[in-house]
């Protein structure tokens, strides 16, 4: 009983050292800005590296920030593992790009609703010699099969699992080609950066999404050789993580950043995004249904 | 608890990728180690028992050099082979050699450092009897090695840990390239990352019993030759 | 030995204005000293008066900082042989350690193992032969250490206090072992000692070294009881109590 007692009043004096914590901190938020802090201010954002490479969530976060109240945490982590975070409640929202890994976590029941909202298209670098002709390619299941009938050439995979390897994987099952163990295959293990690092080493063929391989273009002996084919579209879904699961979850602070993702503000501020810098458009936004 | 189970179903089990990974593993190693000892020993030898103008300078640069971070390392030899640098055209930027190459940067100053402490121990005191009784002086490093062999012994397994511990320099001059230069500890890094946590557990375990018998090997060997 | 220049042949080593130094501080500053063949020299004098440096001169070990040291018909290389004051023990047998000090070239190998066994016979340590030369007792690597020279023969020896870790029993072994191979090869000894007692029984010359000067060269008697030398009577002073 003593025992039980003691856990109490340790409970008690805990939860009251929170309350003046939090509430310390939301007079301060009052102070400079009108927006009322949310109940739970933090949001705990998982996405993959791609994403985060691309510079995207660091541009939009402060307007998030501001119009809401809100406060963006990201990690970011190759797909699988972003996703896992979700699984084990350590994650309030995904910002995932790979629809099967998406739809498989829906259906066990970790994710509210898949809400894809902005998308943009794989390309295919190689050298630019182009000794498989990928250039004449219309679709990115042609170009993959003229690598694998090439003999000479190589093709420099991610293999991490991320949803770029997984964009890559599917074209090939889509043109029967089983690449794994293939001399010209290579399968790097490593992130977007330092796998086009690998692919300009060896003057091989990569599949990246552009935002990464234009931020770092000036030092690799690659070029753009395939762009914008349908299907090496590459499409970003915002879920929710499902309150059920884990109730201790933010489910209140996830609604509200897919909310404001898909808001006309943002839609804006996504458009307008890399233009400057890269002369074009990284990402677009979905037409909302 | 769960991760466990998986990890060692796959160890019992015949996964090709897992031993590609442990037989690279191993050969780097085992090659970063060998070459390694066959520069670092014998010059340390050399330092620790000689006396010579700039000695002090020299083992400040190999003490500085024994904490040099592994990524400068990797970095360094990165520039070195990649197709535009100085030895691009032997291609071997994302080979097993160039792992090798990184390892034996970072762990040749190691051998050397602590060869030249462990020797200076007994240096003075071996040489002046050697010379005395007219021992030819071109046996003297081999003198000083054999005399030291325990602590070498030690000296080799710090050596070898390293190598087999490392991570940056091999992932970013071996470029964990699956079948071929994946090691256990670019394996772990990835796997991690992919979320699939059962096959890094699983090389996490291989990686400590790995330690564990050569450690004890290493032992076996001192408290043999200590008889 | 009044006078040690009766026969210019007879000189076997030269010191011309020797001088060695150690962080700047002169340890040995020999203006001229001349050492006679088949002569046994004692070096005595207080610790850090430049014995066991002189000796290490003698023996190569180190270079002289200035002047020079002449040799006369000591151009072999097993001519000289010299014991530190901490021999190191090899980690090998006890007869490898004595075999390793003679050289492969005149003998074949079971003639090597027969003198270094006769060595290690002559200083009592034969039942030893199979053990670990670094598992050896003070006393009884001191004495591994001093057949080690013993099993060749040299013709000058420079023994740097080589009873000091020996217990009474090894002592009297190693100094007749001593004069029996002296006698044998007609070699040339010099030995730094703090036993005076030693001095008298094994040298015919003494040396006294002070402050890495040779302040005084005579008979035993005579430097040892009777000294001229300022640093000589403050010596004997210290050892009479």
């Amino acid at each position: 009983m003593k025992m039980k007692k003691n856990w109490l009043l340790l409970l008690v004096v805990l939860m009251a050292v929170a309350l003046v914590f939090t509430a310390c901190a939301s007079t301060e938020k009052e102070d400079d800005t009108e927006v009322t802090t949310p109940e739970n201010p933090v949001i705990r954002l998982s996405t993959t590296t791609s994403v985060n490479d691309s510079g995207l969530l660091a541009y939009l976060q402060p307007y998030f920030e501001e119009a809401t109240g809100y406060t963006l945490e990201i990690t970011s982590n190759g797909t699988g593992a972003a996703v896992a975070l979700g699984e084990t409640g350590d994650a309030d929202c995904l910002l995932v790009h790979a629809k099967a890994t998406e739809e498989e976590f829906i259906n066990g029941g970790y994710g509210v609703d898949r809400i894809p909202f902005m998308y943009n298209y794989f390309v295919i670098v190689g050298p630019e010699s182009d000794p498989a002709g990928v250039a004449d390619a219309t679709s990115a299941a042609d170009a993959f099969k003229a690598i694998a009938d090439s003999a000479s050439t190589e093709f420099v995979s991610r293999g991490d699992d991320s949803g770029t390897n997984k964009a890559e994987m599917n074209i090939w099952t889509s043109i029967n080609v089983n690449p794994s163990g293939q001399s010209w295959y290579i399968s790097s293990g490593s992130g977007m950066g330092a796998t086009l690092n690998q692919a300009s080493e060896r003057l091989a063929y990569c599949l990246t999404d552009k935002a990464t391989f234009l931020a770092s273009a000036a030092n690799l002996d690659l070029k753009i050789l395939l762009a914008s084919s349908e299907d090496i579209k590459n499409t970003y879904s915002l879920i929710a993580v499902n309150p059920e699961a884990w109730p201790d979850t933010n489910i209140d602070g996830a609604n509200a950043f897919i909310e404001w993702m898909t808001s006309d503000e943002a839609s804006d501020l996504i458009a307008e995004y890399g233009v400057e810098e890269y002369g074009e458009q990284l990402f677009f936004v979905m037409d909302q249904q | 608890m769960k991760y466990f189970v998986d990890a060692l179903q796959l160890l019992l089990g015949n996964n090709g990728e897992l031993r590609s990974i442990v037989a690279v593993t191993l050969q780097m190693s085992f090659f970063s180690t060998l070459i390694s000892m066959l520069i670092g020993m014998p010059l340390g030898v050399l330092i620790g028992s000689r006396k010579f103008v700039g000695k002090r300078y020299l083992v400040r640069v190999i003490h500085t050099l024994m904490g040099l971070p592994p990524v400068v390392a990797g970095l360094i030899v990165f520039l070195l082979l990649s197709r535009s640098g100085p030895l691009g055209e032997f291609q071997l930027l994302f080979s097993v050699p160039a792992m090798v190459i990184a390892q034996v940067v970072l762990i040749t100053p190691i051998m050397m450092g602590l060869t030249a402490s462990v020797t200076s121990v007994r240096a003075k005191s071996l040489l002046e009897t050697s010379r005395g009784i007219g021992i030819p002086r071109r046996k003297e490093i081999g003198l000083l090695l054999y005399e030291g062999r325990i602590q070498l012994i030690a000296v080799m397994m710090t050596g070898f840990g390293r190598a087999i511990s490392e991570v940056g320099a091999v992932q970013i001059v071996g470029g964990n390239v699956q079948f071929k230069t994946r090691v256990m500890t670019t394996a772990i890094m990835l796997e991690t990352n992919k979320g699939n946590f059962e096959f890094a557990v699983a090389l996490g375990i291989i990686l400590l019993l790995i330690s564990l018998i050569i450690n004890s090997l290493a032992q076996r060997l001192q408290e043999e030759k200590d008889d | 030995m009044t006078e040690p220049y009766k026969n210019a042949d007879d000189i076997l080593i030269e010191l011309r204005s020797l001088q060695r130094l150690f962080h700047r501080r002169k340890v040995l500053d020999i203006d001229q000293l001349a050492l006679m063949r088949g002569h046994r020299y004692a070096l005595v004098g207080a610790n850090g008066s430049g014995k066991s440096t002189l000796l290490k001169l003698l023996a190569g070990v180190i270079k002289p900082t200035g002047g020079e040291i002449v040799y006369h018909g000591l151009d072999g290389e097993y001519d000289r042989a010299y014991l530190p004051q901490k021999p190191y023990r090899f980690s090998f047998s006890v007869r490898q350690n004595v075999i390793m000090a003679i050289p492969d070239k005149a003998m074949d190998k079971q003639q090597r193992r027969q003198q270094a066994e006769e060595a290690l016979r002559r200083l009592g340590i034969e039942a030893l032969a199979d053990a670990k030369g670094n598992k050896l007792s003070g006393g009884e690597g001191q004495r591994l250490a001093l057949a080690r020279l013993l099993a060749m023969p040299h013709r000058l020896l420079l023994l740097d206090e080589p009873t000091s870790a020996t217990d009474i029993a090894g002592n009297e072994l190693f100094e007749e072992a001593l004069k029996n191979y002296l006698a044998q090869n007609q070699s040339t000894l010099i030995f730094a000692t703090h036993t005076l007692s030693q001095a008298v029984r094994l040298a015919d010359t003494v040396i006294f070294l002070d402050d890495g000067k040779a302040v005084e060269q005579g008979p035993p008697e005579q430097v040892l009881y009777h000294p001229q030398s300022d640093g000589g009577k403050a010596f004997l002073r210290f050892w009479q109590g």
